[in-house]
């Protein structure tokens, strides 16, 4: 009887083991962390592509505006791909980078938004903006 | 009998053990289960989320492009247009590339039908109020009812033209019924014809104000039955309509947009 006692016990203690590993894994995968990284790269996105900061194309106002924008535990890098839309073709007219490095062995979010930079009442160029975003 | 006791509180104890463990099983699988569910909600959210983040995308974008020739505005319940006529066929061209762009260049399914905003046709809402442009014209047409021109109160019409475009106005008079107040300013951009008319006009009767140089028409303002204005006018003008209702207003877009993935979100365009 003993023996089924410590076999059972040591079993309980095996299954509490394991739900304390399995509750701290899934913790740590929070999806609701991720749903919250995302929702502040889009708002920041969006926020320097109403001001016009993303199609001036000037790193330094990108830069301040994101220092300005993203809360401090946040990195973000954001590549803006512009083109021209000529014959109903959209060519690749430059590609310019902001923002810090994306860190290797993080987990990384990504947001994106496409927009149009206007000059004299027309539309000039296209542009596409990805953002990678992650927690510090 | 010590023996027999003991025997029993050993049989109690392994009895309570092994109820114990299937209790710890029994919550790991739920805790398992609920932790899965709030995983799919949470991706599910994030999807609509993505679809709503795309769509309004598609309509600032929209939007962006239709401000650059049709200036609309709301002020409450008053609607504020101004533009050019004719309405130039640049909008056209920059709302087909900038669908083309959404449709190359999106991470999800994309619709984007504008083929109303395109002409520069748009709705006044709630009233279900329709403002359209056309070659050498201009158009507003409510809802012939209660809801909709029954709630139009008051017109205010500014036709800017060339100097030397125009010399005198004439027309528009006072009518009774179920009455607007209308008021058309004509002048050209010089300020040396300025011409302004009010009048107290029956939603469902008619009135014109005809615009000349020299006793020939260069433009024909006119309201009908149901409060309906035209413009008509072969020159290049300049020209501002504020249209009050006696409800709160916003201007969407007669077209359909759509972001589709596992969450689609479809809809019309909200312009002002």
């Amino acid at each position: 009887m003993f023996s089924i006692d410590a076999t059972l016990s040591a079993f309980l203690l095996v299954m509490v083991l394991a739900t304390t590993v399995l509750l701290s894994v899934q913790a740590t995968g929070d999806p609701y962390e991720k749903l919250q990284v995302v929702r502040t790269g889009k708002d920041a996105l969006v926020m320097l592509d109403r001001q016009n900061i993303l199609s001036s194309g000037n790193a330094t106002m990108v830069e301040t505006a994101l220092n300005a924008t993203l809360p401090k535990g946040i990195g973000a890098h954001i590549s803006v791909s512009t083109y021209y839309y000529v014959n109903g073709t959209f060519n690749l007219l430059n590609m310019n980078e902001y923002g810090e490095g994306v860190p290797e062995g993080k987990n990384t979010y990504g947001a994106s938004r496409n927009f149009v930079g206007m000059k004299n009442g027309q539309v000039a160029e296209y542009l596409s903006a990805r953002m990678w975003i992650w927690q510090k | 009998m010590a023996e027999m006791i003991g025997h029993r509180r050993g049989m109690f104890f392994t009895l309570s053990m092994m109820l114990l463990g299937s209790a710890l099983l029994s919550f790991i699988f739920f805790l398992s289960e609920q932790s899965t569910k709030s995983s799919d909600t949470v991706t599910y959210l994030m999807e609509v989320d993505r679809a709503s983040d795309k769509y309004s995308e598609m309509e600032d974008g929209v939007a962006r492009i239709i401000s650059q020739s049709i200036n609309i505005s709301v002020q409450n319940s008053t609607v504020s247009i101004r533009e050019s006529l004719p309405l130039s066929g640049q909008m056209m061209d920059d709302l087909e590339g900038f669908a083309r762009f959404e449709e190359n260049y999106s991470d999800m399914n994309v619709s984007m039908n504008l083929t109303n905003i395109s002409k520069g046709s748009f709705i006044i809402q709630p009233s279900g109020t329709l403002v359209t442009n056309s070659a050498g014209g201009f158009d507003v047409t409510p809802k012939n009812s209660a809801d909709g021109a029954g709630t139009l109160t008051a017109y205010d019409v500014e036709l800017v033209f060339l100097p030397g475009a125009i010399d005198d106005a004439s027309g528009l008079a006072n009518s009774s019924g179920d009455t607007m107040d209308v008021h058309v300013r004509v002048r050209d951009s010089s300020y040396a014809v300025v011409k302004d008319f009010y009048a107290s006009l029956d939603k469902y009767g008619s009135g014109s104000l005809n615009v000349t140089k020299s006793g020939a028409t260069v433009a024909l303002v006119s309201f009908s039955d149901p409060a309906a204005l035209s413009v008509r006018c072969s020159e290049n003008i300049g020209l501002k309509a504020s249209i009050s209702f006696s409800n709160p207003s916003y201007v969407e877009t007669d077209d359909q947009i759509g972001a589709e993935s596992s969450a689609n979100r479809t809809g019309r365009i909200r312009i002002a």
